[in-house]
């Protein structure tokens, strides 16, 4: 896991909990939190901080991803105009995802290790199915409302299939309104 | 020490935070930078390395094509080519396509499409020179291939030999924010491509140049040997018909040397042009069977077609004559109307080993059969022609040898007094001595002699023969000498500027009179249409020599000929003489010219006079001197000495 993501976790969690809620985070975890945006860390780490997190605020650890995606898609849309600028729609920006948004990604964060999505309408749903590993589907869930919440929209989102049932991959189906 | 108090601490790590947040900035946007320049670099060598190895402009295209998408990862690229004559936009073959079936209306709507300056992507760039980006073309208003799949899109020109070349096209199915950078990297593969566009163009043109004829743009020999190669392998193979015309234009000559070569320059690209426009345009009948035309032009006024998967045999026969036909609307040179025919010779491949060399040949001795016989014809090679022509060369190879080994002899044939037989002058006439088949007469040896430049040695020896044998007489018979004697000069002699000073010099040389010689040549000699006959009969006049018309009254006759040039005598064709007793008509005409000769103080004498009655009736009509069997046949001088000798050595009292 790249370093970015634990200071964008860092960032969110100081500025709607404050100081030493981090700080409480990474004693819970037992980890000493100095990470760089650069730098390559143990997905073990991200984890324990959130399951560390749900204990602490008494949310199920899917609902602290998800809080943790949509939060952080207003500081990418600060740091990376350029990627949401050309859209006016949340489904045409997410549909860059696998050609632009995660190509950008790798190029500014050598090694990154990002999901690939594959696309499929269905009447006016986007279905969009993930599979990694790291069954951060609730990740992708809250960039998503992310997204929504940038070009004023309301999203739906289903999940019929997900790994976390047992299932060999995800599926999200998204629908959109305004 | 104390401890620092909180606030402290806190700004403390404020800073610190700060400091670390913008090394990390930097951090990435080098990480950042030196990626896209490692990715530029990769590019860069990867479109120098492919369009240097490309041996065609597309080739290069292509290799550009795929690099981009590679590069940028967009899904759809394409090149525009600028169409020279218009200077459109049209689409061009090169293509970068990822997905099944997802493009394909993108491709097809592109294929059909062709962009003026200003519409479209590849017009903007076509109209400013520059490159061109368009975010999202579902919302650009001057972008014309929209819901066909693709959202952003950028494009780029190629500039060669100062002028617009090509555009290059990329597409994304998403909307995508224009990035300067980029096309910072597209216009060095823009300038990249247009010097390999550049150096393509000068290798073609060489490549051309080697193989194409410059004046008419058609194939030259090189291109039309390797042509007819191919063409005989494939007539092999499949038993096709194939054939080759060997196509000289009549007259050329003349229109070169009246209004000059540019014009003849000019009328041979008019030819090359109609050629084509007859090939081309071919029927409906002609056409079956899927005819096939190649054409070249060999340099002067020759030009060849070779033509494939022809019906039959025949069908060469109907492409000799459409190219005739395409012809015959006379060619506007110098604000005039030139009728150009053409001799067209044919030669049918016969699937036989036969060689292109062989196949030229051939179809180049039909051309000289077919212009014998007369201008605008056509005539198919076989085997009596080959015969023939073998008996041509051979004839010339020992034509050339008895003139170096003396086996020419010269007779003379008197000119006689009509009233009383009385021998007055001698024509000398050639005749070939060959060691095998006697003697042989000149119809045999002159007409081939005259197509090679044979003609003006044995026209010299002649000249120097008789001059010799002339001087002879003078020297011996004094007044009873049958001078002047007259010396045949062919048209290939009058054409040369040089003849006067020729025949100057053959009298110094052999020290006869100038008035003791007389040149007989036809009129066919004087209508070529140049300055150079008549200013060489001029020259020889000026020398004292007389000039008589041979054969009058046959072909060209023209009582023009008679005043524009200076002659002193007329000699009445000889069929004339053969059918006055066929009828009024004939008697008519040889009165009518002895009365015009007389009005203008000329001289005439009756050719061909083989009997008594032809004779009487040449004297009848006028004629004051006759030649023929009847009065002497050609023979070797010492026969000539002794119709003299009597006379003479009465005369002098001598044996």
């Amino acid at each position: 896991m790249k370093g970015v993501v634990f200071n964008l976790l860092e960032q969110l969690v100081v500025r709607d909990f404050g100081e030493g809620t981090w700080d409480a985070l990474l004693d819970a975890s037992g980890l000493e939190g100095s990470y760089t945006s650069l730098g390559s860390y143990p997905d073990e780490d991200l984890y324990k901080l959130v399951s560390a997190a749900a204990e602490a605020l008494s949310m199920p650890a899917d609902g602290v991803v998800s809080w943790f995606g949509r939060n952080a898609v207003p500081l990418f849309a600060d740091r990376y105009p350029q990627l949401f600028a050309p859209h006016d729609s949340t489904r045409s920006f997410v549909l860059t995802l696998n050609d632009i948004i995660h190509p950008e990604v790798r190029k500014l964060y050598p090694g990154a290790d990002v999901p690939e999505f594959d696309f499929d309408s269905r009447e006016e749903l986007l279905v969009m199915g993930y599979r990694s590993p790291r069954k951060l589907c609730s990740f992708a869930e809250g960039l998503l409302l992310g997204a929504g919440d940038h070009y004023g929209e309301r999203l739906a989102i289903e999940q019929p299939v997900c790994m976390k049932r047992g299932d060999d991959h995800c599926v999200l189906e998204i629908g959109f309104s305004r | 020490m104390s401890e620092p108090a909180l606030d402290v601490v806190e700004r403390r790590l404020l800073r610190e935070r700060r400091a670390r947040r913008e090394a990390e900035e930097i951090a990435e946007r080098t990480t950042r930078a030196l990626y896209d320049k490692q990715q530029e670099l990769v590019l860069l060598e990867a479109v120098v390395l492919a369009s240097n190895e490309s041996s065609t402009v597309d080739e290069a295209l292509q290799s550009a094509v795929d690099a981009v998408c590679a590069h940028t990862g967009w899904p759809v690229g394409h090149a525009y080519l600028r169409e020279r004559s218009s200077g459109d936009l049209v689409p061009g073959t090169s293509w970068h396509i990822e997905g099944a079936h997802q493009f394909d209306a993108f491709r097809s709507t592109t294929e059909r499409t062709t962009f003026s300056g200003g519409v479209g992507l590849p017009g903007r760039v076509l109209a400013t020179g520059r490159a061109a980006w368009i975010t999202d073309v579902t919302t650009d208003a001057n972008f014309l291939r929209k819901n066909l799949g693709v959202r952003g899109a950028f494009a780029f020109p190629i500039h060669a030999d100062g002028e617009m070349n090509a555009v290059l096209e990329f597409f994304s199915p998403s909307a995508v924010a224009p990035d300067p950078a980029l096309l910072d990297v597209m216009a060095q593969i823009g300038r990249q491509l247009g010097r390999v566009v550049e150096r393509i163009r000068a290798q073609e043109q060489i490549a051309h140049q080697a193989t194409h004829d410059i004046l008419t743009g058609l194939a030259n020999r090189l291109l039309f040997l390797d042509r007819l190669e191919l063409a005989l392998a494939r007539a092999r193979r499949h038993g096709s018909v194939a054939a080759l015309l060997f196509l000289d234009l009549d007259r050329f000559k003349d229109i070169n040397d009246t209004l000059g070569h540019g014009a003849g320059d000019e009328l041979l690209r008019s030819v090359a042009d109609r050629l084509q426009g007859a090939l081309r345009a071919t029927d409906s009948v002609a056409r079956f069977g899927g005819e096939e035309f190649t054409l070249a032009r060999f340099g002067g006024d020759e030009f060849v077609v070779l033509c494939e998967e022809l019906a039959s045999e025949n069908a060469a026969v109907r492409v000799a004559e459409r190219v005739q036909e395409s012809l015959r609307v006379p060619f506007l040179l110098e604000g005039a109307g030139h009728v150009i025919t053409a001799s067209i010779g044919i030669v049918i491949a016969s699937g036989a080993d036969q060689n292109a060399e062989d196949l030229l040949r051939d179809a180049d001795i039909a051309m000289y059969r077919a212009k014998e016989r007369g201008q605008g014809n056509w005539e198919i090679f076989d085997e009596e022609l080959r015969k023939r022509a073998l008996e041509r060369v051979g004839t010339e190879r020992a034509l050339r040898q008895a003139l170096d080994l003396g086996e020419l002899r010269l007779h003379y044939q008197p000119v006689v007094s009509v009233e009383d037989g009385r021998m007055r002058s001698v024509e000398a006439l050639v005749r070939w001595q060959h060691p095998e088949r006697g003697l042989v007469p000149p119809a045999e040896f002159i007409p081939i002699a005259e197509e090679s430049a044979l003609i003006l040695q044995i026209g010299a020896w002649t000249l120097r023969e008789a001059c010799e044998q002339a001087f002879r007489w003078r020297a011996r018979f004094g007044d009873e000498a049958p001078l002047p004697v007259s010396v045949n000069v062919s048209a290939r002699q009058l054409a040369q500027r040089e003849l006067p000073e020729i025949v100057r010099q053959t009298l110094a040389d052999t020290g006869l009179s100038a008035a003791d010689l007389a040149i007989e040549l036809t009129e066919t000699a004087l209508i070529e249409d140049s300055s150079v006959p008549a200013a060489s009969l001029r020259g020889l006049k000026a020398l004292g020599v007389k000039i008589l018309l041979d054969d009058f009254g046959t072909g060209y006759s023209s009582l023009s000929h008679l005043q524009r040039f200076p002659i002193d005598a007329l000699k009445i064709d000889r069929s004339f003489m053969m059918h006055l007793g066929s009828g009024e008509d004939n008697r008519a005409i040889v009165r009518a010219i002895v009365a015009m000769a007389s009005a203008l103080g000329l001289e005439v004498v009756a050719e061909g006079v083989e009997t008594a009655d032809q004779a009487a009736e040449a004297q009848s009509l006028g004629c004051d001197w006759a030649q023929g069997y009847y009065f002497a046949r050609p023979a070797p001088p010492a026969e000539i000495e002794a119709l003299i000798a009597p006379v003479t050595a009465a005369l002098l009292g001598s044996p």
